[in-house]
This record gives C-alpha cells, structure tokens and sequence, in this order.
C-alpha cells in the first residue's frame, strides 16, 4: 500500500503511511490502517468518508490526540515542520498543539468545558504559548470573538458555554483555535452539529480565515457538498485506508475509485445508499477477523466491479487514474485511486465506462454541490 | 438578589428541621424505659427500704414529673436562651459537656476528613486518568480495604501492633496533654491511629466518587480539546477535570462524611478512649440522660444542617450552569 | 459491692446494695505505676514521682455522694474522704475518722477524732455536721436531696434516732438491738458533708442547686480529711487527685505507721477506658497501674513479668431461679421442694466453675459464700457435685415428686396433662458470653432429664420491668404488697410476662451481715420476686440472729439458715464470683482475701 515515493516537498504537512490502532476487549482493531497525503500553506484539504472510515482518528492522529490507551500510533510518519510528530516527545507536541497546529471539534458544546467562562477558556488557548499579562490576553481575546462574528464581545467573553447558542459556540472554538496563531487548523465536522442555517456561516468564517492568515485547512467530513464548497484537494477515506486522493476538480469531475462514484451519486433519489449507519458499520467491518486478516480490497463487498484479484493479496496500492498525467504531476498530488482495475493489469474502463452514463450526473453535481442541502 | 434570598430559606428549613428533630427526639426518650430506674429499686427493696419512694425519688432527681409537653416547652425555652440543661450523669452543665468533649472529636475528625477528602480525590483523580493500571487497582484495594474492614477492630490491632508492640504511640488517649498542648508532637503521636482509622473508612467512598465522577470527563470532548491547545497532562487533571469533577462529587460530601463521621467517631472514640462527642451522645442515650441527649442530637443536626448548605452553596458556586434565583 | 469493686454498675447482675468498704481500697494508695520498666503517663520528668493509675471501663456520673452513693463515684470520693471507719477482713472495726462503739449493741456511740478540719473554711468536722446531715437529708420526709437508700436509716417505717452528745460525739439509738449494725453499709465508710454547705439547700428543698454546687462537685470541703486531694475531674476520661499533704492520719498515734506515712504515691488516677482490649494493652505496656481482667485472658497476663495478676473472692452468686408464682408454665412442680432439689441433682455445677468460668469462681450451695464466718459446713447440703449431680438420680426423683402437679413422665420426657411436653423458658440477661453459656448449659442438663428448655436473652432493664416487677391481678387490692418485686400473694400477683427460669441476676450473700439476705427468704420478703414460700421460719431465725449479741446464738440460727436453704432451694445456688485484677508486679500490698481493699492506703511500690 505505499505511494509512488514522494519527494518530500515543502508541504506544510506530509502524512505517510499512518498507522493508528484501538486495543478494545474485542480485539485489536487497526482504525487507520496506511494513509498518506499532503498538505500545503493556504491549502484545504477534505478528509471525506462515511463514519467508521477512520478520518476523526486520522484527523486525531496527527497531534497525537487519541487516547493512548487504548489507541496506539502504529507506525508512519507525521512530517510537520521539519518534525515527525509521530515519534516526536510530550514537551515538542503540547509545543506544536494550539500553537502551530490547531484543532476544532465536531460538537461545540462537549468541546467547550461548561464550568469556565469563555473568556477563560480563551485566555488559556493564548497564554498556554505566550507570555502576556492578563489585561493583554483579554485584548486578544475579545479581538479574536470579534474576528470570528461574535456580536458585543466585550460582555460575551464572560459568558460561559451554556449561555451561547451552538453557532456560537462553534465560532468560539474557531477562536480558540486561532488564538495560538497556528499554521494548520484540523476541523473535525465542524458543521454536521450546527443547524443548516448556521452550516454555511461557519464555513465561510472558515475561508474567509483561511485566506486572511493563509493557514492550512484540514477539514474532515462526510458531506460531499461541503467538499465541493472549500476543498482544494480530496482524500476519500474508506475503512481505514486512502480509496481515492486528487484535487477536487479531478476528483468530483472524474471519480474513478467505485466508492467514490457511488458516493457521488448517493444524491436523494437514487439506489445507492451509502447513509452511514451503526448496523451497517459493524456488518461491514467484521472486527473478529480484525483488519489484519484482510484479504484484498475492503469495499469489495459493496463494489459492484469486484474481480477475483480484488479478493487476494492485500488492499490494492493507490495507482494513477487515467487523468493523472494530464491534471496534476506525480507524487502526493496526483489523482490516484487503489483499485486493481487501475493497476497495471487492469482495465479503467471497467469502472469508468459503466458510468460514463452517469457522469453528467456527476457533472452536474459537481456545479450544484455548494446548494446541495 | 437571589442567592440571600436562597439562603435565608435555606436556614429557615433548618430551623424547621431541627426542631422536628428535637421533638422526635424527646418523645421517645420519654418513652424509653429506664434500667436505672430499676436498679434503685431493686437496691431499694434488697435494703428493706420502700421502692416506691425511691423511684420517686429518683423521678424527681432527674426531673421526669410532669405532663410530657410542659417540660418539652419549658426545655426549648431555656434553649434559646442558652440553658442546656444540667446533664445529671456528667454533673455539668449540658453546654459545657458538649464544649468540653467538642475539641477533642474535632481533633482527630478535621484532620482525617481533610486527609480523606484530599486523598480520596487526588487518587481518585488519579485512578480515572490511569484506568486499568496496576496503580489504579491498587488504589482501588486500597480503598475497598479501607472501608470494608470494620473500625473497631482495626483500631484495636493498630493499637496492639504499633502502640504495645513497637511502642510507637500511647496506648491510651491523654486527654489533658490534648487540651493543653494539642498542637505539640506529643499530642499529634496520639492522634495518628485514630485519624488513620477514621481516615480509612472515609477515603474509600471519596476516592470512589471522584474516580467514577472524574472518568466520566477524562474522554469527554473538551478535555480534548484542551490538550489540543497544548496544555500538559497536570494541567488538565487539576484544571479542567477537578473542577466539573468537584461538582456532584461537594453533593455527596457532606451527607457521605458525616455519615462515616457520625457513626464511625463512636467506634474510634470508644478503642481509644477519647472523650469526644460520640461518646458523650453514646453515653447519653444508654443512661438516658435527657438533657444530654437533646444537646448531642442538636450539634450533628446544626453540623448537617450547616453542612448541606455550604454544600448547595458550594454547589452553586462550582457550576455556572445551576441558577439558584428561580427555585 | 466490695472495695475497690469496678463491675459497678456495669454488669448486667449486681442487685444488692452497694457497700462502700472499696472506698478505702480505693483511699489505699498502692503502688506506683513506674518502676520495672513500665512507664508512667502520669507525671512527666522526675523518676522519683510515684503515680497510681487504676484504669476502669466506666466513669463516673457525679461526686454528689448525697444523691448518688454507687461504686464508681464512691471510689473516686474515697481518696479524698476517707469515711467514718473501715472494716479489717477479720470484720473488726478500724477507726479512720471515727470510732464506733456499743454496750449492748442497741446504742451506738459514734466519736470524732479531733484535728479533723473541712476545706473551703468550714471549719471542724463537729457531731453537728453529722447530725444534720443524717436528720435532715438521709431521714428528711420528703427526701428532697433524693437519697437512693433512704431506708437504712430507718427500722420499722421510723427514722432511727439520732443525737448529738457532745462536740465530736453522737449517738445512733436503734429501737431493737442490731450487733451488726456497724457492719452494715449504713455508718460503715460513710462520707459527710459540712452542715454550712447542706444547709445552703435545705430549706428551700434544692437538690439541684446541692447537685450543682461547685464545691460539691470539686469536693472543696475535703479539707484534710483524705490521703489525696482532688485535682481535676475530666468527664469520660479521668479523675486526677494529688497526695494531700495535710492528711489527718499523719497526726494520728493509734494507727500503724505504714498508715500514718500514707499515701506512698504522688497522685492516683481513674482513667476511663471503655474499651476491654485497649484497656488490658495498656496494662501491659504500663500505662495502666491495675485494671480488672477477664477470666479469658488471665492465662495471657500470668505469663507476663510486668504484670501480677491477683484473684479476690467475691459475696456475689449466680443462680438459676425458678418462677414459683403463678404464670409460669410448671409452677406447681417448682413448688415442691422435692422438684427443685431433684432439678438441683441435674445440672454440674462444677463444669460451671471449671469450664464456663475457666475455674474463676467457686460453687455454692447456700446463700453464703464458703469463706464466710457464718458458713457451717456441716448444714449445707450439696447438690450438683460428684455424686449428687447425676441425671439418673434428677428423673428419680422427679417421678417420685411429680405427684400431685399436673406433670409426669411420658416415656422420657415431661408432659403436662395435656399430654404435651413441658417446655421452659429460660430467661438470662444479655451482655455476657458466660451467662449465655450456662444458660445453654442448664438448658442441654435438663433436655438430658426430660425437661425441654427454650432460651431468650433480654437486656437487664427489660428482664426487670417484665419479669422481676409483679402485682397484684385480682379484684381489688391484695392483702399485703411488699413492694413492686413482691406485689401480694404468689397465685396473684404475678410479673407482666411469664417465665419459668431466669439467669443472670447476681445477689449479694452479704458474709458480713448475713441478716440482709432475709428479704428473698421469706414469704413478704421485699425482694421475693419468685414466690417463695419457706419451710422453715426463717422470720423467727433472722430475728435471733440479728438481735443477739451472744455470737454462739447467732452463729446457730444462722447455720440452720444456710442449712435449711441449703435443703429448700429456692433456687438453684449455682456459683461465687471472684474478681480478677491484674496489677503492675511492683505493686505490694493487695491480699487475696474478701475485703481486700480495705487498707489500700497503705499500699506502695516496691523499694519505696
């Protein structure tokens, strides 16, 4: 499952070949199991994939934020800054958390401890890397509410959580957030717990932080028009492992990987359910044999083009799509699918005639996906 | 403004409860018979002497005539103004007995609640970050031991290991050396075993709590979220856990303590042989010292009393998300 | 009570009245705790202070003698007043304040030592004192000071006569002659109280205000009355009193010298430790001077060097009483003499002894312990030993008696005459593992004669109030009533709920003045609570004795006493009691006798 070999460029953030695993009463259970991609200055970069697919842990991952234990960074490299956070020690990554890399939560409430102010809690994000008096943190502070669309700052900073609403509270942790000025902002769903009126407020908070302070955005989520709407590249996250990786244009213009053109087309209407649920997770992703027992690809029980070499060896390596010489160079922001019909004993059309018929659908999606909900 | 306001109800529905208690009390006091009475007339009687009359007598002494709620009236209304009583079985002023024996319980039961207390959290703090290590099932042992052995006996073995055998400690609790001199060395030597005992028993349900309580935030989202901005594992424990943990954990506290306190302090005091207040109210109701009795159901009433509002207060203090204005 | 008694009144049993002859055990200050090895928490620093520290389960509940007079505030009030007299164990009199003396044992004449001075400037202790306070507290109509025992000093309904006849004389003058009567509890170690202090109270009847006058309750008055003087009282936990410099016996020429130097330690403390096992380690870490010991841990203690353990013969004695009134359920059998002593043959009194008691205790078979001077071997018969206690024997004879009562032998058991077995309830009191053990006892000994036995154990109080207090149930009143233990005739008058056999009431056999035990011998007897009727006069027996001063006569009639109960049992005399006191080795001056602590004063360390 490894890469064409990247030349370590200066990307922002290079993950390679990250390994995280869960020791559960159940068994060990490999959450992500070999991803890589890269990330640039300014760059935004969707981690998509339904839940159970392992990008909350990835996302976790990287600062090493998972608990441990029961989790466990396996193997692999989290290249940030010149550092292999993977290996690095405690004191270096409670420096590069909060400081360089930040994180935003999927759901503001629980993200928010609710006995302490939010002026509190912010004055902790800025003091815990810079030595400012208190009157100066406070400054910041209420400069940051203000940043981030908080009306009447002054007198909100005292609030505590619970005062606010969930908007409110998602933009304070944004503020949080970027009160250690940091290089990359990790958001984990920042939106899937906000209502849909707010959804699309925070996520132009979001670009229009991004382009005003130029930080890197990883932004994981489930909703592929959220994807649509900010991302510069994609990563499609399938139990554990990279399924398809390109920019968004190739991505959504020509989805080769099956999974992805079914995700594509799960619009309202069609056949093809891939509505996460908890049954299906478990019916999906058998953990008494474990991932380390897998044989071949993991979608090939749902992938309506599974072969007999999809059933040996291991996951198939991320090959180049047919498009990739043409839309992006080699390496880490190639347009690559791991699918046995794009290796080289196979045959693309296999996946990409079949849906040839469907691709002005997809097309047409792609135009469509800032209004999808 | 809604916090005086919540008090003073507060310390009205005190008022209100102690005075039930206080009555239930001396009702049935009235009603329980009276072994001493028994044995002056049988002395009576064994002597030639006219029983009655000494019963009567007796009655007299310890002022048992008259109509049930007459002497209750007369009783609280000497309350208030201060006079407790007499307490015939120690032959002083029922005040003063409870005064006397107060700072010797306060001796060994403030420093073992504070011990316990601090303990109990700190290791159950410690535990729920560390769930499932040897240093937790330890502290768990720790603590079930400590609880589930009986006080008494502990206390008794303690004396005869560390008191008779390595000569250690005194065997036997100087009540003057504690009144006198209660914070030199010598004083402190002897409070160390029946602070342990009671400690003991204590810390288990504390560490427990605080264990279960506090585990319930060690996984929670925003303890993550502050190690996602950088603070250490130190600040995590005893900012962002502690605080929330402390919550329900100052609901338990004071019921829970007082609890073990109340029943346990017997025991200790009775092994070692301090005069404290569980001995005074024990000693009270088994000679049917009324007065007395009355005065020891008083203090653990106003202490309980006292103890659940500072705990509602401390409550309310703790959590932003409590409004006390509305109820 | 004897000296130095610490069962007090903490036990479950003790019925008689106390008799204040500890008072001086107490008084007798005997040795030190330091020595040997063992190390005194009394009295910091100096190696030459000598301290006495008794440790005793129970405190005190006040000093007020005159409202109080049990044991554990007598033997605190005791090392500060000596009392009147003491009592030798040879039952002579040993004159302490003061001396009494009779010609025909009707008159008795009471004289003061001079030099006896009050504290608190009360001035002499005068007659005067002594008369008011016996006039006008113990004999006073209303009995405002609430004395316990007002009836000892009176005879016959009336108080006894008493006169002042001079500065430090007064006279006692009984309407029947009583050659016992300074052997009674009565003069014998009694205190006294300045007539400037009562008569605060007096007249207003203010018992509560004597109870809590200061000076009463720091026994200010004790001037030099005493070896000690009081220090400090701390409720619960100790009482303090320090060597009294200004003791009158120091001045004294009529007494041993060993008394005149008196007291040999610096200060005697009671410490109050509640708690059997931490009281006994403080004995063997020397913390602790004397303490009693439990018949289960003596083996332990005898090996020890540092302790001396030392056994005292008691007057008290267990029996197995049996309910002869009319609400138990084999009454009519009980009152046959025949039965009782047939039930007597039944149960082995010397396993009692060696093995519930762990041969701490002596069997008895009358109402006198065998060291008594009154105690005639000869009279006595013995029965549940050797050769009288045999089951075979026990059914013997109860089939041959059963005659007459509603019960027989069916096959092997008793029935009534329903048919049905006759089951016993056996009453014994709670709080003592021995008790409860002979109980158990007696109840498998008569299972083995055909007699079933069911058990209850009840507080002390409640056996009282349900089973000892009983009165009158026919119409209107009964034709004599004694008192609430003996409220009228026995087929009448009965307790509230039945009983068939009651353990764990404990009597005083009174050895000294064995007159006193008449009231559970005869028919109206105040404390007859069973129903016994007597055989024999007894009435008629106990007036000889008590009168007489010829001791051959009295000594006679007294015989036939134990003798005749001896043969009537009106219950089953099962055991003495002796007390077991554990005391640092160092300690001279207890002797294992009855009365032993009569000259406690005179007690010391070794090498002092």
């Amino acid at each position: 499952m490894t890469d064409p070999p990247a030349a370590p460029r200066d990307s922002l953030l290079h993950v390679e070949d990250l390994r995280t695993r869960f020791h559960t009463d159940a068994g060990t259970v490999t959450a992500v199991d070999g991803i890589s991609f890269d990330l640039d200055d300014g760059e935004t970069v969707c981690l998509v994939g339904e839940s159970g697919s392992g990008k909350t842990v990835a996302a976790e991952s990287l600062t090493r934020l998972i608990d441990d234990p029961p989790g466990e960074i396996v193997s692999g490299t989290v290249r940030f800054d010149g550092r292999d956070l993977a290996t690095a020690s405690e004191a270096e990554l409670r420096a590069v958390r909060g400081d360089r890399i930040a994180h935003v939560f999927q759901n503001p409430q629980r993200a928010l401890n609710p006995v302490y102010s939010v002026g509190w809690q912010l004055l902790e994000a800025i003091q815990l890397h810079d030595d400012v008096s208190k009157a100066d943190a406070r400054a910041r502070a209420i400069d940051l509410l203000d940043r981030v669309g908080i009306p009447d700052p002054a007198t909100r900073i005292d609030d505590y959580p619970h005062e606010l609403s969930g908007g409110m509270q998602q933009r304070v942790a944004i503020a949080m957030a970027l009160a250690g000025e940091p290089d990359l902002l990790v958001a984990d769903e920042p939106t899937t717990a906000l209502d849909v009126t707010i959804q699309s407020q925070v996520l132009r908070l979001l670009e229009s932080i991004q382009s005003a302070s130029g930080l890197g955005l990883l932004l994981v989520t489930h909703d592929l028009g959220v994807v649509a709407e900010v991302a510069d590249r994609v990563v499609v996250m399938y139990d554990g492992t990279v399924m398809e990786r390109g920019s968004v244009h190739d991505v959504f213009e020509r989805p080769s990987h099956p999974y992805t053109r079914a995700l594509l087309d799960a619009i309202p209407g069609r056949d093809v359910d891939l509505t996460p649920t908890a049954a299906r997770d478990v019916a999906d992703r058998d953990p008494s044999s474990a991932t380390d027992s897998t044989t071949g690809c993991r979608f090939r029980s749902r992938c309506p083009h599974a072969v007999d070499a999809c059933r040996e060896g291991d996951q198939p390596p991320l090959h180049p799509t047919p498009d990739a010489t043409t839309s992006a160079p080699d390496g880490a922001r190639a347009h690559v699918a791991a699918c046995v019909h794009f290796g080289p004993d196979g045959d693309p059309d296999v996946v990409v005639d079949s849906a040839k018929s469907a691709d002005s659908g997809a097309s047409a999606d792609e135009s469509a996906g800032g209004d999808r909900r | 403004m809604g916090l005086k306001w919540y008090t003073a109800r507060r310390v009205a529905w005190a008022g209100v409860a102690a005075f039930v208690i206080l009555t239930v009390t001396f009702v049935l006091l009235d009603y329980a018979p009276d072994p001493e009475l028994a044995r002056i007339q049988f002395r009576a009687a064994a002597t030639g002497a006219d029983a009655e009359t000494a019963a009567e007598a007796y009655a007299e002494r310890r002022g048992l005539t008259g109509p049930l709620w007459e002497r209750y009236l007369e009783y609280l209304g000497n309350l208030a103004t201060g006079d407790w009583g007499w307490s015939d079985t120690r032959s002083q002023p029922v005040l003063t007995a409870i005064l006397t024996a107060l700072p010797y319980s306060l001796m060994y039961t403030v420093p073992a609640v504070a011990l316990s207390t601090v303990l109990g959290i700190a290791i159950g703090l410690y535990s729920a970050f560390n769930q499932y290590t040897t240093t937790d099932y330890a502290a768990t042992f720790v603590a079930f031991f400590g609880v589930s052995i009986p006080n008494f006996w502990f206390g008794i073995v303690l004396l005869l290991l560390f008191a008779v055998q390595l000569g250690w400690v005194p065997v036997l609790f100087d009540a003057e050396l504690a009144r006198t001199r209660p914070l030199s060395l010598a004083n402190a030597r002897q409070l160390v075993l029946p602070v342990f005992v009671l400690g003991t028993s204590a810390i288990a349900s504390t560490m427990r709590y605080a264990r279960a309580e506090a585990l319930e935030y060690v996984r929670a989202a925003f303890v993550k979220a502050a190690r996602a901005k950088g603070a250490s594992e130190w600040r995590i424990l005893t900012r962002h856990v502690l605080r929330p943990t402390l919550v329900p954990l100052s609901t338990i506290l004071v019921g829970d303590l007082l609890g073990i306190i109340l029943s346990a302090s017997y025991l200790v005091e009775v092994v070692f042989g301090i005069p404290g207040l569980g001995r005074l109210s024990l000693e009270a109701i088994r000679r049917q010292d009324t007065a007395l009795v009355l005065g020891t159901t008083l203090v653990p009433v106003l202490v309980a009393v006292l103890g659940n509002l500072l705990q509602d207060l401390a409550y309310a203090l703790l959590d932003p998300r409590i409004d006390y204005g509305d109820r | 009570m004897l000296p130095g008694d610490r069962s007090g009144d903490a036990g479950p049993s003790a019925l008689a009245s106390r008799s204040r002859r500890s008072f001086l055990h107490l008084l007798g200050l005997s040795g030190a705790t330091a020595v040997a090895g063992c190390s005194s928490s009394q009295g910091d620093g100096t190696s030459d202070e000598t301290h006495y520290v008794d440790g005793t389960s129970t405190g005190t509940q006040t000093l007020n003698f005159l409202s109080v007079n049990d044991t554990p505030s007598a033997n605190r009030i005791q090392l500060v007043l000596d009392g009147a007299y003491a009592i030798t164990p040879e039952q002579e009199i040993f004159p302490l304040w003061a001396d009494i003396s009779t010609d025909e044992g009707r008159v008795y004449t009471v004289e003061l030592r001079d030099g006896l001075e009050w504290g608190a400037d009360y001035g002499s202790m005068t007659a005067e004192d002594w008369v008011y306070m016996i006039t006008e507290v113990f004999q006073a109509d209303s009995n405002w000071a609430n004395y316990p025992t007002p009836g000892e000093w009176q005879r016959a309904g009336e108080p006894i006569p008493v006169e002042k006849t001079g500065r430090r004389t007064f006279e006692v003058r009984l309407p029947e002659p009583d050659p016992a009567f300074p052997l009674r509890p009565v003069l014998w170690g009694a205190f006294c109280m300045p007539k400037g202090l009562i008569e605060q109270y007096r007249p207003a009847e203010d018992q509560e205000g004597l109870a809590q006058d200061e000076a009463v309750q720091t026994l200010a008055y004790a001037g030099n009355l005493g070896p000690y003087t009081f220090e400090r009282w701390e409720r619960g936990s100790s009482f303090v009193a320090t060597r009294n410099e200004e003791y009158y016996l120091r001045e004294v020429d009529d007494v041993p010298d060993e008394w005149q130097n008196a007291p040999y330690f610096d200060s005697y403390t009671y410490r109050v430790v509640p708690e059997e096992s931490t009281r006994l380690s403080a004995l063997r870490s020397g913390e602790l001077t004397a303490t009693d010991l439990p018949a289960s841990r003596v083996e332990q203690f005898e090996g020890l060097d540092d302790v001396a353990v030392k056994v005292f013969p008691q007057a008290y004695m267990t029996s197995l009483i049996y309910n002869q009134r009319a609400n138990g359920s084999f009454y009519e059998a009980l009152r046959k003499p025949a039965v009782r002593r047939a039930l007597a043959h039944a149960v082995d009194k010397r396993q009692i002894v060696e093995d519930v008691r762990r041969g701490y205790a002596t069997v008895a078979h009358t109402f006198q312990p065998t060291f008594s001077k009154w105690y005639a071997d000869e009279a006595v018969r013995e029965l549940g030993v050797g050769e009288t206690y045999s089951h075979e024997r026990a059914r013997e004879l109860l089939r041959d008696n059963l005659d007459g009562t509603p019960y027989r032998y069916e096959g092997d058991r008793v029935v009534d005459d329903a048919d049905e077995p006759v089951t016993l309830d056996l009453v014994f009191a709670q709080g003592s593992q021995p008790i409860q053990t002979i109980a158990e006892l007696v109840a498998q000994e008569y299972d083995a004669v055909g007699i079933d036995v069911e058990l209850t154990g009840k507080q002390y109080g409640s056996i009282v109030e349900q089973h000892l207090y009983n009165s009158w149930q026919g119409d209107g009143d009964p034709p004599w009533d004694a008192g609430p233990y003996n409220g009228g005739p026995r087929d009448q008058s009965v307790s509230s709920r039945p009983w068939d056999l009651i353990l764990g009431i404990t009597f005083n056999t009174y050895p000294r003045t064995p007159t006193s035990i008449r009231g559970f011998s005869v028919r109206r007897g105040g404390t007859n609570f069973y129903g016994y009727h007597p055989e024999t006069d007894f009435a008629s027996l106990f007036e000889t004795a008590s009168s007489t001063v010829d001791e051959a006569e009295r000594r006679a009639a007294l015989a036939e006493v134990f003798g005749a109960l001896s043969v009537e049992q009106p219950f089953n005399f099962l055991h003495m009691g002796v007390e077991i006191v554990g005391y640092d080795s160092a300690i001279r001056g207890p002797e294992e006798t009855f009365g032993y602590s009569w000259d406690r004063n005179t007690w010391r360390l070794d090498g002092a």
